[in-house]
């Protein structure tokens, strides 16, 4: 990788790959179980969401999932702070959900990316998730969706200010949802 | 296993606490429950701000089968199977919305949202104009009804009205769904998802079960507010001869968040007041766990509402909703929103633990045969409690540990399952044989 401080806004191989390094390494945090490690690669006005999806005939359907929508349940809908309470709740010792620990592999694809609408000189980027969550003797879980990022420029890497999650569930299939996404 | 009410009696002797796990597993007992309590038993569809204009519909279940609640143009609401008359297709397969018809997606019968059947393909051409649409509607429910917004129905015509079901639990019922004189909204957004284990697991936990709270919970709760570590907090538990339960924390702070900081402080410490004048000092204070037999529960205090659907023996759904004042100025429903959505839910800090014990008992219980075997003790509590209790009606634990309401569950179950006829008991004051 070079050595630039600033990251050139031309979408573009080098871009591309420094983008798709930057998850596969956060995959890495997370299915090493280094939380709060993973934590820090987000920025602290972060807006973590993963919204309910529903199961509606299309004309009554929203058209953008992943719009905000008010006042509505959701699965995580999370600021820095909140995070942080998860992350330490993760780390405690004495959450059983995930301790022993699970064997999990977050898979990464379909990196896109764009400019930033919304902010100046941050990226907008879709990467399409796979996690298999293995558990204790014989649980197996595996989520898909896909991943709706707001990427800033921060030195040589990114820190991630928004991720929206479409979770390709109705009900959620598994006893509980303690990944991170 | 056949099942025979004597060998349902043996499984479940709730008068010395000792239970047989057979009642969370075994298939026939399941199928039993279906017809017997799911069949029989008042079951909760929806609050009424879910569905509050007319063609607004959501789907549900009642046990093993989909219902569709529906608003009508006279205000009024009803309840169906959704199962074309047809072939038994299922005739809405969106979770919610708002309709003029649904029409079977199989060979296009189609029903108003009445559940009348209003028209058939090929009506003249193939069934030469002969059918009766009148005799073919959906398959209503036997009763619906609701109480103070909350909507029941039954599929047994011979139930008790409503509110003689509900009993005592009314008294309880009220300080939440009627906490306020502007009374609760239902958020939008529920959260499903799926437990490899038995309802009545999860029923009977939020019907009295705060001793596994600092143990289960002990990275959240515990980590919110570590005094609940050292020791049991004050408090009791009530169980209604309906088999209703509910924990009754005695925690004077209208608070209670999760939290320190809580920026609904100063919104809750308003509103207690109006409560308190609304229900009476005493009632304002109740908050807890509670479960509405079989299988409506929620945590009361802290506006989370749910369903548990039986999907088999060893799986069932959790369905959960927040519920606020409805009057609530919106960023007081959005903290709420947000601070349920921590907690409660699929990924809960909360509700994460929950998720790891359910699912573990029911692979035990899926895959031994020893495990099945062995009693489980469902003793915390017993002899101490009261039926004449000075400030609350029921049968009352007067500590906040106990296992009084899973007793009284399970009496109650007991009933349903091994009664011919609608299993009608003195609502009140049923005083205990042994005592």
């Amino acid at each position: 990788m070079t050595e630039t401080a600033e990251l050139p806004l031309t979408i573009g191989y080098e871009l591309q790959y420094r983008v798709e390094q930057f998850y596969y390494s956060e995959a890495e945090l997370l299915d090493e179980w280094k939380y709060q490690t993973w934590l820090e690669l987000f920025a602290h006005d972060l807006h973590y969401r993963l919204p309910v999806r529903h199961n509606r005939l299309r004309r009554q359907r929203s058209v953008d999932e992943t719009a905000p929508r008010g006042i509505e349940m959701a699965h995580f809908d999370d600021t820095y702070e909140t995070m942080a309470h998860r992350v330490a709740q993760r780390e405690s010792g004495t959450n059983w959900a995930e301790d022993p620990p699970s064997r999990t592999r977050h898979m990464i694809t379909n990196v896109r990316i764009e400019p930033c609408a919304e902010e100046r000189g941050a990226l907008s980027v879709r990467s399409i998730f796979f996690i298999y969550r293995n558990r204790l003797e014989c649980e197996v879980d595996t989520w898909a969706g896909e991943r709706f990022d707001r990427l800033r420029p921060a030195g040589n890497s990114f820190l991630i200010a928004r991720r929206v999650i479409l979770l390709d569930q109705n009900v959620v299939l598994s006893k509980n949802l303690s990944v991170f996404f | 296993m056949a099942i025979n009410p004597d060998e349902l009696r043996e499984l479940v002797d709730w008068e010395h606490g000792i239970i047989s796990p057979e009642i969370f597993i075994d298939d026939a007992i399941y199928r039993e429950e279906l017809n017997k309590v799911f069949g029989r038993a008042w079951l909760f569809l929806a609050h009424d701000s879910m569905i509050p204009n007319p063609g607004d519909f959501l789907n549900t279940y009642m046990g093993g089968d989909p219902v569709i609640v529906a608003r009508q143009s006279d205000g009024g609401v009803r309840a169906y199977l959704n199962a074309c008359r047809h072939r038994g297709m299922k005739v809405c397969r969106a979770e919610d919305g708002n309709a003029k018809a649904f029409v079977c997606t199989y060979h296009g019968w189609a029903y108003n949202t009445a559940g009348e059947l209003i028209s058939v393909p090929s009506y003249e051409d193939a069934y030469h104009g002969e059918l009766d649409l009148s005799q073919w509607g959906l398959v209503r429910v036997a009763q619906i009804d609701s109480y103070k917004g909350l909507i029941f129905a039954t599929f047994d015509k011979t139930a008790p009205p409503l509110i003689d079901y509900l009993g005592d639990a009314v008294y309880y019922i009220d300080t939440w769904a009627d906490r306020t004189p502007g009374g609760i909204q239902v958020l939008p957004g529920a959260i499903k998802w799926t437990i490899e284990g038995n309802w009545k697991i999860a029923a009977e936990q939020f019907a009295g079960d705060g001793y596994h709270a600092p143990v289960t919970h002990a990275s959240s709760l515990g980590a919110f507010n570590p005094a609940v570590l050292k020791q049991m907090p004050p408090g009791r538990q009530y169980v209604s001869r309906q088999g209703h339960g509910q924990s009754i924390a005695d925690n004077a702070d209208p608070n209670l968040s999760r939290f320190a900081d809580d920026p609904l402080y100063d919104y809750k410490q308003e509103k207690d007041a109006q409560a308190r004048a609304h229900l009476g000092e005493d009632r304002a204070l109740i908050r807890g766990n509670f479960t509405v037999f079989p299988n409506m529960s929620g945590l009361s205090g802290l506006a989370n509402l749910r369903i548990w659907h039986p999907k088999g023996p060893n799986k069932f759904e959790i369905w959960s909703w927040t519920v606020v004042d409805a009057d609530a100025p919106d960023e007081v429903k959005k903290e709420q929103q947000l601070s349920s959505t921590l907690t409660e839910g699929a990924a809960g800090m909360v509700e994460v633990d929950d998720g790891e014990n359910w699912n573990l008992m029911g692979q035990l219980l899926e895959r031994g045969y020893q495990t099945r075997k062995m009693a489980w003790n469902y003793q915390m509590g017993l002899g101490h409690e009261t039926d004449q209790d000075e400030k609350y009606p029921g049968r009352i634990n007067a500590t906040l540990y106990g296992e009084t309401p899973q007793r009284g569950f399970y009496r109650r179950w007991l009933d349903f399952m091994t009664s011919d006829k609608w299993p009608v008991v003195d609502a009140m004051h049923e005083t205990r044989e042994e005592s």
